[in-house]
């Protein structure tokens, strides 16, 4: 059998050291650079083996590409162990920040070859071929979250919503709304028009179905007018922002993130936050706004600090080298539960009450692991903090 | 591997923790290391000592080989198994560290990590002597196995000479406490005590072959006031000779490093200001820092050193990484090294870089000192078409070289295999120990020394 894509990356492949950093971390973890986490592979943190590791993949791989090992269904399984959080891909060692790409290529190959995906991912790509979205559950129940707020469907700014949003968090999608009419910007949603941005698909190696998905949601944005694109997922985000491009080129459009805005609106003075937020506040950076494209770190905590009363601390993974939240509840249950319950530990051990982010899958991992624990923590997204500060 | 064997691990440690999925071993035949990579059988992640107990048991009455491992940044070859068996990936014994202050020492499990262990014990105002080489993934049990040394080793010795007692599994599956705290009530504050020989030494050193280390003892030391660094290059051998010399004696140093010019340019460091860069690391109060680099300084102006311009960026020792990692794609790197007594340096770096040039090899040395003697530790560098043959041959040019010099190696082989060059009686106590305590051969079977002729 054939791996093209995968075999784009032999030689990195084949340079790898093994020397480790990509599951506990850089070789030097001290300052200047450090200090780091001692925590970075949320898969090593879970299953306690090398091989669940950038390592153990790209080892594997090796010797696939080498006609040592063959595919069979529990190899593939094994493939689709990570998580792609990239946290790897911030230890400096040889494979230079291709440790995502790398598992990726090896994704579009087994689902070319018809060895791929596994079964949740194909259940999620069942659902966004029908209904466009994950969850199958109905297309025209897309924007009915946003029912008697007079949002219109077409304008400059366009609100992407997202798949967990509108369907399974609409309060998350009702918050992002009554701060963007609080700050007086106009925005549309697409509704029913908005399909998934795709990430299953992208992340399991669908990428036929990626595209396809990817062409018609930017056909949607582009009728209804839209020059800037916000999203208030970090998934979202960054298939829009840096995956779209990838398979479509450049887009007609800006794509940011509501954080961005956010820390705008608040520096001009359109948001001002007025009641006092007691408490102590710590801020989860989601994968997708600080690595793997994104660089969103100082926005979302300048908007905090900009709430009355705020006491915000930070966990020691922190910006770029922040650990996930579990990332893919569905897929990988038990991997994102271990994932979600180690960063609610990190909250708990920098002395925070509230863990406040700025991305729906991680509001749903993170209170998935939360009421696991039992933690005396509450998971709240950067909007509804906002709409309890703004008292709207 | 026999599957009532692997049926039987998943009986002690739980099914999960076991596996012999073929794509799964890729990445436990593998280290940091340019040897040959060689799959276990199966591996197991014991979670206590237990779970090693009963696995030691199994291998033993089976006759099974059993490698154990961590991290795997070792370039001895010691984390890759050469017969196959079980490997024991100790990773998941690591729960916090427990610290006794009232004896400056701690307690941890073998699969803590250096970096966590620094942490931890940070954390409340302590430290271990220095930051291994190998950064964040060496366990400490790891660093026991090979006796690590490094920036630091000058005044703190090597890690046997901070360690306290060690909890050990035999091979035949025994549990072992070494140091004070086998005896009566006492704790874990020294690693000598007047009930015979140290026992501890057994297995310092011993690269895993003489049990599984699954606790270490080790003493704690308070985080000084302030550290401080002089850089000076050096134009030629006898030079630099003289300035570890002359450093050494004077016992002044927490850390001596050195450089030669060669790993600047083959690791695109900033251009070297003289054929031989040194660096000395001072600890303490503010004050005895402050005379320490001054008195530093002068000896190493009497030995003809330049000090480097202020605004000359300074080395970041403290990891190997920082001198001796290629990171650019389609390089790799061997390292091959050992110890050699100050007054030998010269040869020892003119064997290196004359076979290096012999070879038309891309090299570097570098070499810190340890009390009154050095651990060398050169790279030569490779890429995907390198005749990986010529490369062997190099690297046994250098040793034999080395030996003729008079330097011990850093660890037995497999390459080359240094058990030729053991005195006969010293090698035949060595079997007769090895044998003692591993009756079956088991542990890290087909390491050296030979176990036979």
């Amino acid at each position: 059998m054939d791996y093209p894509k995968l075999n784009q990356y032999h030689l990195k492949i084949w340079n790898d050291q093994a020397c480790g950093v990509c599951q506990r971390g850089p070789w030097t973890p001290y300052p200047p650079r450090g200090p780091a986490p001692d925590r970075l592979c949320p898969s090593w943190e879970h299953y306690r083996r090398i091989s669940y590791s950038a390592q153990g993949w790209i080892q594997a791989a090796r010797n696939l590409l080498e006609g040592k090992l063959e595919m069979e269904p529990r190899f593939v399984e094994y493939v689709y162990a990570c998580n792609l959080c990239g946290s790897c891909c911030n230890s400096r060692c040889v494979i230079n920040g291709d440790q995502v790409n790398i598992i990726k290529a090896w994704r579009e190959d087994l689902v070319n070859l018809g060895l791929g995906p596994t079964d949740p991912w194909k259940k999620d790509a069942a659902g966004i071929e029908k209904e466009g979205n994950r969850f199958g559950r109905k297309k025209a129940e897309r924007g009915k979250w946003a029912e008697g707020m007079n949002i219109p469907n077409s304008g400059e700014l366009v609100y992407f919503v997202g798949c967990v949003a509108s369907y399974r968090e609409p309060a998350l999608a009702k918050a992002t709304a009554k701060v963007l009419k609080a700050s007086g910007t106009p925005f549309a949603i697409l509704g029913a028009e908005e399909l998934c941005c795709g990430n299953p698909l992208n992340q399991s190696g669908q990428m036929k179905a990626f595209t396809e998905v990817a062409k018609k949601n930017v056909e949607a944005l582009k009728k209804a007018g839209a020059k800037t694109v916000v999203t208030s997922c970090a998934c979202c985000y960054h298939n829009l922002a840096f995956e779209y491009p990838k398979v479509l080129g450049q887009l007609p459009f800006k794509v940011i993130h509501q954080t961005e805005l956010l820390a705008r609106l608040v520096s001009e003075g359109k948001l001002k936050p007025k009641k006092s937020i007691s408490g102590t506040l710590t801020y989860h950076d989601p994968c997708h706004l600080v690595r793997l494209g994104g660089k969103i770190i100082k926005e979302p905590r300048a908007v905090l600090q900009a709430i009355p009363g705020v006491k915000l601390v930070e966990m020691e993974a922190k910006g770029k080298v922040a650990q996930c939240c579990g990332r893919n509840p569905v897929e990988q249950p038990e991997l994102s539960m271990t994932t979600g319950n180690n960063r609610v530990k990190d909250a708990q051990v920098a002395g925070a009450n509230t863990i406040v982010t700025a991305c729906s899958f991680c509001d749903w991992s993170l209170k998935r692991s939360a009421k696991n624990l039992g933690a005396d923590i509450k998971v709240v997204d950067i909007n509804q903090i906002l709409v309890e500060s703004l008292g709207i | 591997m026999d599957p009532k064997i692997v049926n039987r691990l998943k009986e002690i440690v739980g099914p999960q923790w076991v596996t012999d999925d073929p794509w799964e071993l890729c990445a436990y035949a593998r280290a940091w290391s340019y040897e040959p990579h060689r799959r276990p059988d199966v591996v197991v992640n014991p979670g206590s000592t237990q779970d090693v107990v009963e696995i030691m048991k199994l291998a033993n009455e089976t006759l099974t080989p059993v490698n154990v491992r961590a991290g795997g940044t070792t370039n001895t070859g010691a984390a890759i198994p050469r017969q196959g068996g079980i490997t024991l990936d100790m990773n998941r014994m690591s729960p916090p560290i427990e610290l006794d202050e009232g004896s400056q020492s701690f307690t941890a499990q073998a699969g803590v990590t250096t970096y966590r262990a620094i942490k931890e014990l940070a954390a409340r105002g302590w430290k271990i002597p220095w930051r291994p080489e190998y950064g964040n993934a060496v366990t400490l049990a790891a660093w026991v196995n090979f006796n690590g040394m490094g920036v630091g080793s000058s005044v703190y010795g090597r890690v046997g000479d901070f360690l306290l007692g060690l909890e050990v599994v035999l091979p035949t599956g025994e549990v072992v406490h070494t140091g004070s705290s086998h005896f009566g009530k006492a704790g874990k504050f020294t690693r000598y005590q007047g009930t015979g020989p140290d026992l501890t030494g057994l297995f310092l050193e011993s690269l895993g072959t003489m049990g599984v280390i699954t606790e270490v003892y080790m003493r704690m030391y308070r985080i000084p006031e302030a550290m401080g660094q002089i850089d000076f290059a050096f134009d030629d051998e006898d030079s630099i000779q003289e300035a570890i010399r002359l450093l050494v004696e004077a016992n002044i140093s927490y850390a001596i490093c050195v450089t030669d010019e060669q790993m600047c340019m083959t690791n695109r460091l900033p251009k070297a200001p003289g054929k031989w860069l040194l660096t000395m690391i001072a600890e303490g109060w503010k004050e005895e820092v402050d005379f320490r680099l001054r008195k530093g300084r002068e000896l190493c102006i009497k030995a003809g050193g330049k000090e480097f311009p202020p605004d000359r960026p300074r080395a970041q020792w403290g990891s190997a990484a920082s001198i001796s990692l290629p990171y650019e794609p389609s390089r790799r790197q061997v390292s091959c090294g050992g110890f050699h007594p100050i007054h030998k340096t010269k040869e020892i770096f003119n064997a290196y870089n004359e076979v290096g040039e012999k070879y038309g090899l891309q090299r570097g040395m570098g070499w810190w000192t340890c009390g009154n003697y050095c651990n060398q530790f050169p790279i030569y560098v490779y890429n995907e078409e390198t005749d990986m043959d010529m490369i062997f041959k190099a690297i046994k040019e250098v040793h034999t070289r080395w030996i003729e010099a008079g330097y011990v190696p850093d660890y037995p082989g497999p390459f080359p295999n240094m058990t030729p060059y053991i005195e006969r009686s010293y090698l035949e106590l060595y079997r007769k120990v090895k044998k003692a305590l591993d009756p079956n051969n088991i542990m890290h079977r087909g390491m050296q020394p030979d176990v036979e002729d």
